[in-house]
């Protein structure tokens, strides 16, 4: 059996409302198959054949799916699929950029039932003997290099670099294996599920209830929002110059 | 000829700074008759009014903000963050604010009434198991009844982390936030409508920072983060990103030229020098001076650096629509009513090449100093 389990998901398609396969998780799945091209794919919940195909395409040999139901909780879907992830030492998963594309927060469920580390934002894998050495991506452009032991959980940044390629032979000659779900889905829906309403594109800003007098709110209407900086007019160049590296320094932007 | 009125009396005349008094609102309230009251000068009713305080105590309940400074300042969705606890918070519910890190700011402006920072966080140190294990002891310590964590980055994973760990109900991607109730994506176009969740990660735009009170600004020293070691991860260290190649959008200084700059040699020698990366104003782009990819604007790049230094730069609409994420925008220009101007925080009045040339010999004396 393969050392490596990456998790895969549907997306719905946000305009034609389809299932698609999530680009994130197809960076995942690419980057596995990059460090061992037997790592295997696991979903859990109704996944459309066109769907697994498409991530078997990538290169991958197998996609398992657990039956799940399609709105299931995060704690339900991760109970089902623990007993697929128990001797798998890497487990990977791709992260949700998009809020419409889920919470991203089953690899973190998933990690704590198994008592494992959760890396997120990861770049790059390069594996050193049993150990692989991991590449995470920081705010700003920063990189770090951790040298991650298994077991560990780890979370593919949306940025990392996609060599993703679709191959129609490995689609046709991947297998699916459907698996029903070890432990039954509850019955009632639990309190947290709340209802389903429409959406609409403009959402609703919490503010502060104000009470202004009729001439705070005159001048507010002639207040111009940005007043600006402060402007620099005299000296020479060298003064100038010496004020804008002094604003760099107090702000610490500049490091030398 | 003059017409001549009778009058029973003396003229009646209306008082224009009649006796007003201040109502606990706020507003200034006229009560015809009476001589109770000030009497309100013009200038002083255009000074600034300070604003109250939201509630002075004492608290019986708390909600906790959580979050990583940036040297030494709070990102916008962390303000967010903390005006929808201020906003939604009761008279006797406390707004507590966690930052990892040092943290600058005006806490009482922002709406917080009690500022807990470990300010010996080190941000290049790898330990979400030690920050964890912080939130638990600030669970133990302050009890909240609510969690808000910006849905963003570090700020995010750490929310999820936590939540998951302490088997706290989470709400992910909140994008509405009202009184007792939240709206989450569900896709498709439609929300969920849910009850509060003890942990919510809020998404960008939930909140409006203009608050009409203050927060009590009480500034705590907090635990600090306490030293456990990752299990089965070691950290081989951080490698800044070099701005040469880095993508516009993730650079953290940015040096862009406009239609000033002529001395692209000195330009470039600039931004190697302070380590920048180069942007370009679309003019610049279009005159071949600049690669499309460098270009910032509504057509180019939208960029959100910590420092952008705009030269020879007069600010298009469209220009500062690219901008509008940056945190500090320093402007060389000749022309000080230029747009940039109004959006700067300091404006230089020089031509550009004659600063740079300083600039560069100070960085470059300041460097071999060093």
């Amino acid at each position: 059996m393969s050392d490596i389990t990456v998790l895969v998901g549907a997306r719905t398609h946000a305009v034609s409302g389809r299932p698609v396969r999530s680009r994130s998780d197809a960076a995942a799945a690419a980057l596995a198959l990059g460090v061992s091209g037997k790592a295997r794919l696991l979903t859990a919940g109704p996944m459309p054949d066109a769907v697994a195909r498409d991530y078997l395409a990538l290169g991958a040999p197998l996609l398992e799916m657990v039956e799940c139901g399609a709105d299931a909780e995060v704690a339900d879907v991760s109970a089902n699929l623990l007993p697929s992830l128990r001797d798998v030492p890497w487990v990977l998963a791709g992260t949700r950029p998009e809020p419409e594309h889920g919470t991203g927060v089953l690899p973190y469920a998933v990690a704590a039932a198994l008592g494992r580390p959760v890396i997120a934002d990861v770049l790059a894998i390069q594996p050193e003997g049993a150990a692989w050495i991991v590449t995470q991506a920081l705010p700003k452009g920063a990189r770090r290099r951790l040298r991650v032991h298994p077991p560990a959980v780890l979370v593919v940044s949306a940025t990392a670099p996609q060599a993703a390629r679709h191959s129609l032979a490995d689609a046709m000659a991947g297998l699916i294996v459907r698996k029903p779900a070890q432990t039954p889905a509850a019955a009632s829906t639990p309190a947290s599920a709340g209802q389903r309403v429409a959406g609409s594109k403009r959402r609703k800003l919490l503010e502060a209830r104000t009470q202004q007098s009729g001439h705070a709110r005159m001048l507010g209407a002639i207040e111009s929002p940005s007043t600006g900086g402060t402007v620099l007019q005299a000296g020479d160049a060298h003064t100038k110059a010496q004020a804008v590296l002094d604003y760099l320094r107090i702000h610490s932007l500049v490091h030398f | 000829m003059n017409t001549v009125h009778a009058h029973a009396g003396p003229v009646r005349r209306v008082d224009p700074r009649r006796p007003a008094i201040i109502t606990p609102a706020g507003l200034r309230r006229i009560v015809l008759g009476s001589s109770e009251g000030e009497r309100l000068s013009a200038n002083r009713l255009d000074a600034p009014v300070a604003k109250p305080v939201r509630s002075a105590g004492p608290f019986s309940r708390a909600t906790l903000v959580v979050t990583h400074a940036e040297r030494g300042a709070l990102s916008d969705l962390a303000r967010q963050a903390i005006a929808a606890a201020a906003i939604l918070a009761s008279p006797d519910t406390e707004v507590i604010l966690a930052v990892l890190g040092a943290c600058h700011d005006d806490m009482a402006a922002l709406g917080v009434d009690r500022l807990l920072a470990s300010e010996d966080f080190d941000a290049g140190h790898y330990q979400p198991t030690a920050c964890v294990q912080w939130l638990k002891g600030l669970q133990a310590a302050c009890a909240p009844q609510h969690w808000l964590f910006a849905d963003s980055g570090l700020d995010g994973q750490l929310g999820r982390r936590f939540a998951v760990q302490a088997g706290l109900g989470l709400a992910c991607n909140v994008v509405e936030l009202g009184t007792d109730s939240l709206r989450v994506p569900a896709g498709a176009g439609q929300d969920w409508l849910r009850p509060h969740a003890q942990v919510m990660l809020l998404a960008k735009g939930v909140a409006s920072t203009k608050l009409p009170f203050v927060g009590l600004g009480v500034r705590e020293p907090a635990l600090s983060v306490p030293a456990i070691s990752e299990n089965g991860i070691e950290d081989l260290g951080v490698q800044a990103g070099d701005p040469k190649t880095l993508a516009l959008e993730e650079a953290d200084f940015i040096m862009a030229a406009g239609n000033g700059v002529t001395d692209l040699p000195l330009f470039h020698s600039l931004a190697l020098e302070v380590g920048a990366a180069v942007g370009a104003s679309r003019v610049a782009v279009d005159d071949g001076r600049f690669a499309r990819a460098q270009q910032i604007g509504a057509t180019g790049k939208t960029v959100s650096a910590s420092a952008y230094l705009a030269l020879g730069i007069s600010g298009a609409v469209q220009h500062l629509q690219g901008i509008k994420d940056c945190r500090h925008v320093i402007a060389v220009n000749l022309d000080a009513s230029a747009p940039i101007a109004r959006r700067a925080d300091l404006t230089v009045v020089e031509e550009s090449a004659a600063l740079m040339k300083a600039l560069l010999e100070l960085v470059r004396k300041q460097k071999e100093a060093a």
